[in-house]
């Protein structure tokens, strides 16, 4: 398993597809750190009565659907590499233990996940709250401590998703399809489900993957997801 | 390092046992049962859609059998702990990830089964990648593309080799170093299996030829053993051809007339029929031994096959 393990990590840091989507993740951080600036201008030159009217909507929510897709296709992007390279029959040659090879990436594609879905997260909110706090912005009225539990929750969603984007392209087999599936899954079901009648889109709404806050249901995609890549990979042939 | 004490094999190495797969209706391979053993290049050859790849690929669990077994010396290859000190394969030379550096790519294979950085090096020179390491596999010919799967399939220094077709898309040059390289393996006492649709591959570089056609077992052979059975005789000429034909009965050969003219002869070798002529002082102006190619052979044990299938499900 350690064997397998360091060779998915030599793996993934040797490809440019995940290097292109680590390098997404760092402009996305860019990205969150100008729009606050970009924030406090537009505050700079609003009435004192615009200012009271300000909603609670912080700069890392509105980055966060980019950070959740980007994951989701480097999830994606792990196995169905494999698949459209034919890479994946070599990779079963040499290790034909096929468990242990989606163990492998799963454990790969989630610490980076989870390492860059907090660092992003972290630096956007703080540098957000350095320059929004003292203009009164409602998101960042709270204290450190007290957003702590929420910040953490939310930088470790992507790791969620970028299971999900395992299993999806275990599963799919075909980039494209799970491209599509995880887009579906990050931006479009979410979008329809804002359509539903009171109080059930804010019911189901709730379970959407990108607004999955209860740790029990965000086991339970992983769980679902990895399952199902599970027994894709041992039933089928390559 | 080598370890000459691993490398050498004894015994049965890979068996198949009753191996079939189906694809639907299809059947690719079909209750195959066959022996590979070391010391000798085994040659596995049939028409292209033969099933020898989909009976490799179930060799290396790549493709679940139907039905039947097969196994790597007593065991599945599944089981192995480590697989590539045992089996080196190459089944397809443009299953790599194109964005990869040929090192990186061989490095990334090297780790699942612990194997250093200095062994990638090395094998690297041995398959004359050395110069390319650093460039991209996806700017790689096919040609290339062969030397680093044959690069991959020795990292560990195996006692089975399995290669797919291995010489499509070399040069002469580089067809001459396969067949040496599997040459040499098999005289180090490694089991070496290498698969081709093409006789004339296979007579330069296989001992043992196990031929297939639409997924059965049709012969089990030896090169010599099959230009034998093929062979077309001898063709002899002499002014006193009556006679010798005669002489040549009496010695145990069958004897025909050849409609070129002369006598074809089958039963005696050439020297058989010197000696015959000589000791009863008939002159001969001609004596060709005429084996039928081993593409005829092969083609006529195919076809045979061919006709067999479709005789049986009439």
């Amino acid at each position: 398993m350690r064997d397998v393990l360091s060779a998915e990590w030599l793996k993934i840091r040797t490809t440019r597809s995940s290097q292109y989507v680590l390098l997404a993740v760092v402009v996305i951080a860019v990205v969150g750190i100008l729009l606050a600036y970009a924030w406090a201008q537009t505050w700079n030159g609003m009435s004192p009565q615009s200012r009271a009217r300000l909603t609670d909507s912080s700069i890392e929510d509105t980055t966060a659907p980019l950070l959740h897709f980007c994951l989701g296709v480097l999830g994606v992007l792990i196995i169905t590499g494999e698949y459209a390279t034919g890479m994946i029959r070599t990779s079963l040659t040499v290790a034909p233990r096929r468990l242990t090879v989606l163990l492998s990436k799963a454990v790969v594609i989630g610490a980076l996940a989870w390492v860059s879905g907090l660092l992003v997260t972290f630096s956007t909110y703080l540098v957000s709250r350095d320059i929004l706090a003292s203009r009164g912005f409602p998101a960042y009225a709270a204290s450190f401590g007290e957003e702590l539990p929420g910040l953490v929750g939310a930088g470790s969603l992507p790791t969620v998703i970028a299971l999900v984007g395992l299993g999806l392209g275990a599963v799919l087999r075909s980039t494209a399809g799970a491209l599509f599936a995880i887009a579906a899954l990050v931006f479009i079901v979410p979008a329809l489900i804002g359509f539903l009648p009171d109080p059930w889109d804010d019911r189901i709404g709730s379970l959407m993957l990108p607004h999955v806050t209860d740790p029990l249901v965000a086991t339970g995609y992983v769980v679902v997801a990895l399952g199902a890549a599970a027994v894709a990979m041992v039933r089928r042939d390559v | 390092m080598r370890r000459p004490g691993r490398v050498r094999q004894r015994g049965t190495v890979i068996e198949t046992t009753h191996l079939t797969k189906r694809y639907g209706s299809t059947t690719a391979v079909e209750s195959l049962s066959v022996q590979v053993n070391p010391g000798c290049v085994t040659g596995f050859l049939g028409p292209n859609g033969a099933g020898k790849s989909t009976t490799m690929r179930m060799v290396l669990c790549l493709a679940a059998p139907t039905s039947g077994e097969a196994l790597v010396q007593g065991r599945r290859y599944d089981q192995l702990r480590f697989p590539m000190h045992e089996v080196g394969a190459l089944l397809d030379a443009n299953a790599v990830h194109g964005g990869r550096t040929a090192v990186d790519h061989l490095r990334c294979l090297a780790r699942t089964n612990g194997i250093g950085d200095t062994r990638v090096v090395s094998v690297m020179e041995q398959v004359g990648l050395a110069g390319v390491a650093k460039r991209r596999i996806g700017g790689f010919s096919l040609g290339m593309r062969q030397r680093l799967g044959i690069a991959a399939a020795l990292l560990g220094d195996p006692g089975v080799l399995m290669f797919d077709e291995p010489v499509n898309g070399l040069d002469p040059d580089g067809v001459r170093w396969i067949r040496e390289l599997t040459r040499s393996l098999a005289a180090e006492g490694r089991t070496v299996l290498v698969s081709s649709h093409l006789m004339s591959e296979m007579e330069q570089t296989a001992d043992r030829l196990l031929i297939i056609g639409r997924g059965r077992l049709i012969s089990d052979t030896t090169v010599r053993d099959l230009l034998r059975q093929f062979g077309r005789g001898v063709l002899v000429r002499s002014p006193r051809q009556a006679e010798l034909a005669t002489v040549l009965t009496a010695a145990g050969g069958e004897v025909d007339s050849d409609p070129g003219g002369g006598l074809s002869v089958k039963g005696l070798d050439v020297a058989e029929i010197g000696d015959a002529a000589a000791a009863h002082g008939i002159a001969v102006h001609e004596v060709t031994p005429r084996s039928a190619s081993l593409e005829e052979a092969y083609m006529a044990l195919t076809a045979d096959s061919v006709d067999y299938r479709a005789g049986a499900q009439r």
